[in-house]
């Protein structure tokens, strides 16, 4: 299980990373490699170039902006695992990190390289979308922002071309009601299902409630049903329970081999009911 | 039943335990620790080129076309082979076991014109660098006509498509027998419990993948094969019968091994094909296992069917069993052995386990799929067997309403020896034992008490009984005993040094057990010197020690008995010379704590090393005719089937939003007879029941209907990981075996054996309230939480189960 | 290192102390790097896609899957192997302590537990059961059961791993 063949390039500058992989359209980005090396050593993925961002300035640092929190794409979940920032501004993240794998994946895996592979069972994406992140991302056609909802399209799929790079995700700071929950057989395996839910209290409701989903399904992807069921009224055991049940009425979950199509509705089901009686204790 | 004669290699010396018995630290430790072991992968060889092998992707298919040709034309590429080009030299290796029913295949070394199973060898290339070689692979130009793919083991055993052409109604193995008068048993049962019990297709996976290192030197036909095989001298005579490679010639050399768990006591193709390259290139080839490979080629295990039933007596005694198993062997039998490994062994090993059964009647299949051929993993056989009968007795207990001990102690064997109907004789056991021990471990009324106290906030925790007797120390008697014929026996050679330090060999390679320790416990105590003063060499080279593969938890009887043997030769050695430096008489003579000293006689003695110097430089101080040698290599095969046993409890909670299978305490009774190292017996019960954990909930290689395998790597084929091992309490009973070196009997492979049938009881016990039994591995969450979803009304479960 | 995207390339990094150059393709794993061009082979690969944790090393003091890295990654980084940790020609502490609790079988997954457990203790000298689990759950060991891994590891920090390299960071 060794690599195939392909060339590297460690830029110094962005506008250098950029460049190349404009000049090659099977150039990749290679930020930790945490997801991509498996692919290669696997040889699922064969790409020319790898245009390696350790060196180019400009993507690390978690800044508190606010309203939002600026994270660089090249911050390790070992950093957001340990950010103070973070755990303050943003504890669902501080939340889901420990989810991701382990320790020693943490330590060289990148926010920005997680999100930008749009793992239909990563954290970030999941996270990201009940967040209502933004995404700011650079390439030769100069720099745009994307925000979740339009980002996350597919099953490894995000709508950043391919010669765009993925440079920070302005999470806000705003949605204080959240939960993230996730049923995995062990410790860092990929998740079963994965739901998100964030919401601003407001005179003992929730408002602009967001629900995610993950790993049950194709894609991540909200669940605007039971947003639209958080946003009725004051959030109960009761809502709990229906919540539960519309979520597994508006999922179309995958099969395969951890788990069938009913049993993850199943486990949808059950991490809405927890996710939104958390949302409850903490609104 | 045909009787063995009783050889002289079968009388071990009665030893006094002074270091057997102590946790003594392992001596192959700091070099492990430090990165200092050297394992096959560690080692390269000047001059050497590297193998890859291109697999088939699909799992049954004719080959119409093979061009090698861009892959010979790639940079780098030494040599590329496919079937046509190695069938020349062999035409295959043939698996078959002397049993009835078994119809022996042959295995080729590269697929010929058919593919039997996804990850078959298909073409080979030598090549400059393993990156290389895996680049040429990639450019293989075949066609191929897919045939239709046999998957499902019922269905290839009723016949229709044919998965192996060797085998044209898919069986290859087809037999049974029947002891006692079973047709009474059952037509006069006052009840009949009965039930299909699943084992599911698992790997091994030992950490280590399986490589073949071989170098051959055309000018002196010296052939130099390095391999983390279990069975270095079987290794060695396949290369000389298959190959023509000249015995005396060639030497395997085993290097430290990753774990071996049966995965690697066969032989493989690959083993076969390295010295040919070697030959064929005129330089050393190295082909290390990918992890990939190993979960797809390396032999798969379990999958096998057991079909139990218990004819009860208006008692509750168990009168009768019936068996059938039907295995799924894969495509070919797994060479050397056969898929008889699996089928053959769970009925006619383990079916009347630690019960008075008087009638006991067996049928045993094995259908050819297309799929990985199944071979052996710790316990092989006895693990499904052992689950059926084990997971059925609490199906009899529960028809009974008796508790899981009370039904068992109900139907344990009090008496010994007992010869099961079989005319299996089991000298001495503590059968009943475990079962009382077991129950007061666990504390059965407070966990009565806890759970249903859980149950009404609806929490379900389960604990799980299962009971086993396991023959150890593999042997000519355990052979001839169930039925065979195999000729099993090792040597070990001892050498007194001058200061009186000793060096043992022994025939058997090591894969983590701690060989090297225990054997030198059995030495120093044997000689009467200090453990530390021992130095052991497993099975590096076949030019040393003979051993009979290490296999079938024979390693600490059957190289401990030999090392023993050895060791008494040089003590008598020894005593004759202390004897006469003390003017004694050598029967008087006793060596322990490092001293020859006269019997009763308090200031009589001198110390063993000064013996031993004089014995290399003095030749005063020996008697008339001495001869001098102080080294001796001796063979030990014991003389009688033995049996281990024990038993375990496992405590589980099943998550109810989940149906994850959480384990909360495993409960372990162990009685190997004398335990030469305590550290070392409750690794190996840990390690057993965590890979029992695994192959009952975690582990799982899944295949399509078109016969493609799923579980490619770690992520899909989920190993136990710390967060899900539980703690353990061990208790150690101690039946001395009465003809071994030291009284050991052989363990290390009850815990994989057993704890499967206590992992599903737990889990069943855990359901009783939802009025549902599981009787199919793995216990997948799926299946779990659709247990429980049975009976959840508003209402929740009947409480009344 | 080039500006322009290269098949090879030369690369350069401390392991355990010591400077090692070569000139390597640039696929070419770290592990692969650590193992045949360094000549330290206690680094094991056990499944080459970043799951069992054999080839774990410290990366700059962080613990990291050398399958999961590329040589030229780590230009320039200081790394840590196995190799480093016994104190002159005797055990440290904490392999002492997988000695003593029998953490080790086959020792073909060792190194990787070792170096995670290393990290652990170094950014945090005395970690609750929890820590350990979570460290311990990163990587496979199909021998021991893990118990004694852990208790290896509580008996380590008990007995005060020794610190070698200033901690994390």
């Amino acid at each position: 299980m060794k690599p195939p063949k392909f060339r590297y390039v460690a830029p110094r500058t962005l506008d250098e990373a950029v460049e190349h992989l404009a000049a090659d359209p099977d150039a990749k980005v290679l930020s930790g490699g945490q997801s991509l090396m498996p692919l290669l050593a696997m040889r699922l993925a064969a790409p020319s170039i790898l245009v390696d961002l350790q060196h180019v300035p400009g993507l690390d640092g978690i800044e508190d902006q606010g309203s939002s929190v600026l994270i660089g794409a090249g911050v390790t979940h070992r950093e957001i695992e340990r950010s103070d920032v973070i755990a303050q501004r943003l504890p669902i993240l501080s939340s889901a990190v420990v989810h991701i794998a382990h320790p020693q994946i943490r330590s060289r895996g990148t926010f920005g390289g997680s999100t930008a592979h749009a793992d239909p069972s990563g954290e970030w994406p999941t996270v990201l979308l009940a967040l209502g992140a933004t995404m700011h991302a650079v390439g030769p056609r100069g720099r745009r922002t994307i925000e979740a909802d339009d980002f996350f399209v597919g099953p490894f799929t995000s709508t950043l071309d391919e010669d765009e790079i993925l440079t920070h995700v302005s999470v806000p700071t705003t949605r204080t009601a959240w939960s993230f929950q996730e049923a995995a057989v062990k410790r860092g395996d990929y998740g079963l299902a994965l739901v998100a839910a964030t919401g601003i209290p407001r005179d003992g409701q929730l408002a602009e409630a967001r629900v995610s989903v993950g790993a049950a399904v194709g894609s991540v992807r909200r669940l605007t049903d039971v947003e639209r069921l958080l946003s009725r009224g004051p959030v109960t055991d009761a809502l709990a329970e229906e919540a539960a049940l519309t979520a597994a009425a508006s999922v179309d979950p995958i099969s395969d081999i951890h788990g069938n199509s009913e049993y993850r509705r199943k486990l949808v089901a059950s991490l809405v009911r927890r996710a939104v009686l958390e949302l409850k204790n903490g609104a | 039943m045909k009787k063995l004669d009783k050889h002289q290699h079968m009388s071990t010396p009665a030893v006094a335990a002074r270091s057997v018995g102590t946790r003594v630290l392992r001596s192959e430790d700091p070099r492990l620790l430090t990165g200092r072991g050297e394992f096959i992968a560690d080692i390269d060889l000047p001059r050497q080129l590297h193998v890859a092998f291109v697999r088939s992707p699909v799992a049954h298919a004719r080959i119409t076309n093979i061009d090698l040709s861009a892959i010979r034309d790639a940079d780098g590429v030494a040599l590329a082979w496919s079937g046509k080009d190695v069938a020349a030299f062999c035409e295959g290796l043939v698996g078959e076991m002397a049993v009835e029913g078994c119809v022996p295949t042959t295995m080729p070394l590269l697929a010929g014109d058919e593919v039997l199973y996804v990850g078959e060898p298909v073409a080979v290339v030598v090549a400059e660098s393993r990156y290389a070689a895996e680049d040429a692979c990639e450019l293989i130009d075949w066609d191929f006509e897919e045939l239709p793919a046999v998957i499902n083991m019922d269905a290839a055993a009723a016949g229709g498509p044919v998965a192996n052409p060797q085998l044209p109604d898919n069986l290859g193995l087809n037999g049974g027998a029947s002891f006692g008068d079973v047709s009474a048993a059952f037509d006069q049962a006052a009840q009949i419990v009965e039930g299909r019990f699943y084992t599911c297709r698992v790997s091994a996976a030992p950490m280590e993948t399986r490589g073949v290192i071989a170098d051959y030197e055309w000018a002196s036909k010296t052939l130099r094969l390095w391999s983390n095989t279990q069975m270095p001298h079987y290794l060695k005579y396949m290369l000389t019968a298959y190959l023509g490679f000249p015995e005396q010639s060639v030497e395997v050399i085993t290097p430290d091994t990753g774990g071996g768990f049966g995965m690697k006591a066969h032989v493989y193709p690959e083993e076969m094909l390295l010295p040919l390259l070697a030959r064929e290139v005129g330089r050393p080839v190295k082909w290390i296992e990918d992890r990939r490979e190993n979960l797809i080629a390396g032999a798969h295990a379990h999958e096998q069917y057991v079909d139990i039933a218990y004819a009860l007596d208006a008692e509750g005694k168990i009168t009768g069993v019936r068996t059938h198993a039907l295995g799924d062997g894969g495509a070919y039998h797994m060479p050397p052995w056969s898929m008889a490994v699996e089928p053959w062994c769970a009925v006619v090993m383990t079916p009347t386990g630690i019960y008075d059964v008087p009638a006991a009647e067996y049928t045993y299949k094995a259908a050819a799929t297309n799929k990985t051929p199944v071979g052996a993993y710790r316990g092989v056989g006895y693990m499904a067997g052992t689950f059926a009968r084990e997971c059925l007795a609490d199906d009899a207990a529960r028809a009974l309403g008796m508790s899981p001990f009370d039904f068992r102690r109900h139907n344990v064997v009090r008496e010994f020896p007992w010869t099961n109907p079989q005319g299996i004789v089991y000298q001495e056991g503590s059968w009943r034992q475990t079962i009382d021990a077991l129950e007061e471990m666990v504390d059965y009324p407070a966990f009565l008490h806890r759970q249903a106290q859980l149950r009404e906030q609806g929490r379900y925790i389960g604990l799980g009984l299962s009971c086993f007797v396991e023959s150890s120390g593999e042997s000519s008697a355990t052979s001839l005993e169930h039925g065979l014929g195999d000729v099993y026996h090792d040597t070990a050679t001892v050498r007194l040094n001058p200061n009186g330090t000793a060096n043992v060999t022994i025939g058997l390679s090591a894969q983590g057990q701690g060989l090297a320790t225990t054997m030198a416990q059995m030495a120093a105590d044997t000689l009467g010197i200090k453990v530390e003063d021992v130095s052991v060499q497993t099975a590096r080279s076949t030019d040393h020690a003979y051993g009979s593969g290490t296999i079938g938890s024979r390693g600490a009887v059957v190289a401990g008995g030999a090392v023993a043997r050895a060791a008494d030769v040089v003590r008598e050695k020894v005593r004759q010379v202390a004897a006469h430096m003390l003017e004694a008489a050598t029967d008087d003579i006793e060596l322990v704590d490092g001293l020859a000293s006269v019997k009763g006689v308090s200031d009589a003695s001198v110390s063993i090393a000064d013996v031993a110097t004089a014995i290399y430089f003095d030749l005063d101080s020996w008697p008339k005719d001495f001869e001098p040698s102080l080294e001796a290599t001796q063979a030990y095969d014991p003389s009688q089937a033995m049996f281990s046993n024990g038993g375990h409890a496992i405590l589980v909670e099943l998550e109810a939003e989940t149906g994850f299978v959480r384990f909360e305490k495993i409960y372990s009774v162990e009685d190997c007879g004398t335990v030469i190292n305590p550290n070392i017996v409750e690794g190996q019960i840990r390690g057993g029941v965590l890979q029992g954990i695994g192959a009952s909930v975690f582990e799982e290689l899944a295949y399509d209907e078109s016969g493609q395998i799923l579980t490619t790597t770690f992520l899909d084929y989920g190993l136990p990981t710390m967060d899900v091992a539980p703690p353990f309490e061990i208790h150690h009973l101690e039946t001395p075996s009465s003809h071994s070196a030291s009284g050991v009997k052989g363990m290390g492979e009850s815990g994989l054996i057993a704890a499967p049938a206590a992992v599903l009881n737990a889990v069943n016990d855990a359901l009783s309230p939802f009025g549902v039994v599981l009787r199919d591995l793995p216990l997948t969450p799926e299946k779990v939480l659709d247990a429980m979803s049975v009976a959840t009304t508003a209402s929740g479960p009947d409480e009344g189960l | 290192m080039s500006t322009t995207p290269e098949e090879r390339l030369d690369v350069s990094m401390t392991i355990n102390g010591r400077r090692y150059r070569s000139t390597v393709e640039a696929r070419r794993t770290l592990a692969d790097f650590i193992r045949e061009d360094a000549q330290l082979p206690g680094t094991k690969l056990g499944c080459e896609h970043g799951v069992c944790g054999a080839c774990t090393v410290l990366l700059d003091d962080l613990p990291a899957r050398s399958c999961l890295t590329l040589a030229v990654q780590a230009e320039g980084r200081q790394i840590r192997t196995v190799e480093s940790l016994a104190e002159g020609q005797e055990l440290n502490t904490l392999q002492r302590a997988f000695r003593e609790q029998h953490g080790l079988q086959c020792g073909f997954c060792t190194a990787g537990f070792l170096m995670t457990a290393t990290a652990l203790l170094e950014e945090n000298p005395t970690p609750t059961r929890d820590d350990i689990v979570e460290t311990v759950s990163g990587s496979l060991c199909r021998c021991t059961g893990y118990q004694t891994i852990v208790s290896a590891i509580e008996q380590a920090a008990a007995e005060g791993q020794n610190v070698t390299n200033g901690g994390d960071q």
